[in-house]
């Protein structure tokens, strides 16, 4: 072996590029094709073949689908985007049909979603029991559940395969959104569409009934809109000169008006005019918006601290939120009760509800400040020492029996108060003579 | 725990097979076209058969303890509800309760889905009704996985109840207005911690929650967002259940492996009654019916249910609040109660108060009945999913050791408790849920004597039809076997509510 060292170039830092939150858990894709997951694992939504919470982000080692550009969480499922394959996968619950495979069954590792194999897609949207997909062409696919007529395809059946909607012929759409059981779109010519579930007013076309076909909204202002984003029960929408407009349910102010009044059509958001908003994201109650100088204001509930300004309260107007060197903010990513923020220096930040581990910095508690995620940023590890799935090889579909997962008698050995073994909700504190979770090959 | 199996029969036990219960043949009102049968076989604990002698020693606690079980009991399927959920969706059942009228079942679990069903409709038999009811009358979606749902108390009177509340996995107690299948209030301040058991007090005069963040909530469930009182335990709390005759009393279970009594009125003070004795964690406590000591019966993943009493008067009213730094009162154990297996997994438990009757789930995917009275099962009976109408579980299977070690296991048991229109004592029914989401309704009534009593009794029972026209009994009228059996004047159903 020969004995001089090749000067091998250092290779690139490793960095995030993109975050996504769900009900209670998180993802990350990273430089180099590397998917990260942590937070709650229960039904499968972080990937890693088993159904344990995470409390660090953990990578997804069995997964090698290459050229992945982009990770969409749902509330309990979670997907992915092969742009070399030209294939989405989705893992989770899969109640509804949600994961486009044809049934119902939970998904512990990521599969392909097989009708979409092939299709160029531009973005995908994942709502509580829904999802939906943009091809290139502008063209719109969704699958999941449909009591509502939130697949847009007329009927209320779920659907448990991907359905081409037919409503969009002719009409290229740009982006999608899917709040709990209702879907926005923005087109290509600056149209903005609402269907769906609309009790609260969030479809935006002036009434609190249910649509089950795509409608536009009648112009605002006379405004393109080129952004779209929903909440659990309302909407966000911005438009071409940087205006954010919200409507839909406001009991908690996530509408941002400086009230708690639900809103029938697209409302500008008058406090943040001077502003031009460049990303804005739905949490289950609250809301952020992102402005092009990379401040990130949030407003709505704030039970968990998820709006992220240092106190608990629910805010009906925008609050600006601090990071750390006044760092600017280059993406931001809601859960249901938990959000986090991509930094232009390629710090992730976390807050909101921790019980689940979905802050990914270790803990179970709760924060209502940005706290760096040490593992994944580049102030903290830089992605040097991620922790990485410990499953079996991915090759192997796995399923973890409901049984296995869900009414467990907790341990009866409690650990002292600030001891760290408590992971999640107690899920995984398994009785002593059955410490490991059976698990089910299928091929 | 070995599977007991036995071949369906319909023949008549002879008298020296006394102590197997095996069920005449079955009527089973299902809930889809089939027109197999389902056989209900019953096997009781393999005892050596009892001459006439033993039974008339049954009065007497401690014989009873040695001499075998007698059913008094005559149990059959009366429906099969199968899950509703789409192909492969997890479907565990967590929990499931009657409301205060019994008229309507209400089930929450895994699928994150709270279903009620009209009992009636459930009972009646296929070619009766105008086609079909496959499924619940309602469903409401829920945002998390449910570990409890309790139908909410009304103001009384006739009136079935229209609002559920439910504890879930997110930590956080909601209450639906079923009609309009909306959350009136929720809860969270369990901080996520999942919510294991929710309870109202008779009149909703009360509620509680116990949680994984080792503590039981009780407030004012007509005023939600006000304050509440705390008690805290050495671990999870499992269960909690008010005192159903309206004391102000609430057990309380936890993975500490204890229970306790709480006076509600002092939670702070600390228990009025502690349950020590059972050796893994407790998950469910129930009241027994009222007596002249106060009776608690309990579950814990020892594989034991426990009979508890101690005494603290009977009357709400004359209750003197524990003074502060008494001690609780050590319940004594009356009797140990064993043959299911709960090692692992909450299975259900749950008391029919007026009859002494207590029902679980078991690991071995079977629904146990014991006698207050007697330490081993009264009548077990296998779960397993009906052919053709598999549950959740992965592939269907007919055989009760393939769904067993599949995983599946019965999940959720609740008596109808009887409400206070029901005049028909002798009768009762009693619904368990299995982890793959099945549901089985299942129908018994007190056996009788002689001849003259089913005459009684048929006249009885028309007259109730007649008069209510609501739930239809499916009783089959059948002479007694001509045991000898002694007729027990003593215990009658009570309405306890």
């Amino acid at each position: 072996m020969d004995s001089v060292m090749a000067a091998v170039p250092d290779s690139p830092p490793q960095t995030v590029v993109l975050v996504s939150a769900g009900a209670s858990h998180s993802v990350a894709l990273l430089t180099g094709n590397v998917l990260c997951s942590w937070g709650r694992g229960e039904d499968g939504q972080l990937g890693h073949g088993d159904a344990e919470d995470r409390l660090v982000p953990t990578v997804l080692s069995g997964f090698d689908a290459p050229g992945i550009t982009s990770v969409i969480c749902g509330a309990d499922h979670t997907t992915a985007y092969s742009e070399d394959e030209l294939q989405v996968y989705s893992w989770g619950w899969g109640d509804f049909g949600r994961l486009g495979h044809g049934n119902s069954s939970d998904v512990f590792t990521p599969q392909p979603v097989k009708a979409l194999q092939g299709l160029k897609i531009k973005q995908i949207a994942c709502g509580d029991s829904h999802c939906l997909a943009v091809t290139m062409a502008g063209q719109v696919q969704s699958w999941g559940r449909n009591q509502n007529g939130q697949l847009g395809l007329g009927t209320t059946e779920d659907s448990l395969l991907p359905q081409k909607i037919q409503a969009f012929e002719g009409v290229c759409v740009k982006m999608i959104a899917a709040g709990a059981e209702h879907t926005a779109a923005v087109t290509e010519d600056g149209d903005l569409y609402g269907w769906g579930w609309g009790r609260y007013g969030n479809l935006g076309l002036g009434d609190r009934n249910d649509r089950l076909l795509p409608e536009k909204v009648s112009s605002v202002e006379g405004e393109k809109m080129v952004l779209v984003a929903c909440g659990w029960r309302h909407t966000i929408t911005v438009s071409d000169s940087g205006n954010l407009y919200t409507y839909g349910w406001s009991k908690y102010g996530q509408l941002g008006h400086g009230d708690f009044e639900d809103h029938l059509v697209p409302h500008k958001l008058e406090a943040l005019k001077d502003s031009t908003i460049s990303q804005i994201s739905g949490g289950w109650r609250h809301t952020m918006a992102l402005t092009s100088e990379g401040k990130l204001y949030g407003w709505g509930w704030n039970k968990f601290g998820q709006v992220g300004v240092g106190n608990n309260d629910d805010h009906c107007s925008p609050v600006q939120v601090h990071f750390p060197e006044d760092q600017k903010i280059s993406q931001v990513a809601c859960g249901w009760r938990h959000t986090l923020a991509l930094s232009e220096k390629k710090n992730v930040f976390s807050w909101g509800r921790g019980t689940s581990g979905q802050l990914g910095n270790g803990e179970i508690v709760d924060r209502n400040t940005p706290v760096l995620i040490d593992a994944l940023s580049t102030d903290g590890s830089g992605c040097k020492k991620l922790e990485s799935s410990t499953a079996a090889p991915f090759a192997a579909k796995v399923w973890v029996s409901p049984s296995e997962r869900y009414a467990i008698v907790p341990d009866e050995n409690v650990p002292k108060a600030g001891e760290g073994t408590a992971r999640g909700n107690g899920a995984d504190a398994n009785v002593p003579e059955n410490d490991v979770k059976r698990m089910r090959v299928q091929s | 725990m070995s599977n007991p199996s036995s071949p369906a029969s319909s023949s008549r036990s002879s008298s020296a097979a006394a102590q197997e219960h095996r069920l005449p043949e079955e009527e089973s009102q299902t809930l889809h076209h089939h027109n197999d049968q389902e056989v209900a076989s019953a096997i009781a604990a393999p005892f050596p058969p009892s001459s006439c002698e033993a039974d008339h020693q049954a009065h007497d606690d401690k014989d009873a303890e040695l001499s075998p079980p007698r059913c008094e009991w005559e149990f059959r399927l009366a429906a099969t509800v199968p899950t509703t959920a789409l192909p492969g969706a997890s479907d565990a059942i967590g929990s499931v309760d009657f409301d205060p009228t019994g008229r309507l079942l209400a089930t929450g679990g895994i699928a994150r889905k709270i279903r009620m069903y009209d009992v009636a409709s459930m009972l009646l038999p296929l070619d009766d009704s105008a086609g079909a009811r496959a499924g619940p009358a309602a469903c409401i979606c829920v945002p998390a996985k449910l570990s409890s749902v309790r139908w909410r108390p009304g103001g009384g009177g006739d009136a079935s109840s229209s609002v559920v509340g439910c504890g879930d996995y997110d930590g956080v107690v909601t209450e639906y207005d079923v009609e309009r299948g909306v959350a009136s209030w929720e809860r969270d301040e369990h901080a996520g911690r999942r919510v294991w058991s929710l309870d109202y007090a008779p009149g909703s005069a009360m509620a509680a929650s116990g949680s994984d963040d080792r503590t039981a909530h009780v407030w004012d469930p007509r005023a939600p967002s006000g304050g509440w009182a705390t008690a805290r335990a050495g671990g999870a709390v499992l269960c909690v259940e008010f005192d159903p005759s309206g004391a102000p009393h609430l057990a309380v279970g936890s993975a500490d492996r204890r229970a306790v009594v709480y006076d509600v009125r002092a939670l702070g003070r600390g228990a009025v009654a502690r349950m020590d004795g059972h050796a893994r964690a407790v998950t469910y406590v129930r009241w027994a019916g009222p007596g002249p000591a106060r009776r608690v019966v309990t579950s814990a993943a020892d594989g034991t249910h426990r009979l508890w009493e101690w005494s603290g008067g009977a009357s709400a009213a004359a209750e003197v609040v524990v003074e502060a730094g008494a001690a609780a009162a050590a319940a004594r154990e009356v009797r140990s109660y064993s043959g299911h297996a709960s090692a692992r997994s909450f299975v259900g438990m749950g008391v029919w108060r007026g009859a002494g009757l207590v029902a679980s789930g078991s690991e071995s995917n079977h629904v146990f009945v014991y006698d207050l009275r007697w330490a081993k099962p009264i009548w077990v009976h296998p779960f397993f999913a009906s052919h053709g109408h598999g549950g959740a579980h992965g592939p269907v299977t007919t055989d009760a050791a393939a769904a067993a070690a599949a995983g599946g296991f019965v999940s959720a048991v609740a008596w109808r408790q009887g409400s206070h229109n029901d005049g028909d004592l002798d009768g009762g029914a009693l619904v368990a849920g299995g982890s793959d989401g099945v549901l089985k309704v299942f129908t018994c009534r007190r056996r009788r004597e002689t001849a003259g009593d089913d005459v009684i009794k048929k006249t009885r029972v028309q007259q109730q039809q007649q008069q209510k026209g609501q739930l239809k009994y499916m009783f089959r009228l059948k002479l007694s076997e001509g045991r000898g059996e002694i007729k027990k004047g003593g215990q009658k159903m009570r309405d306890c509510d």
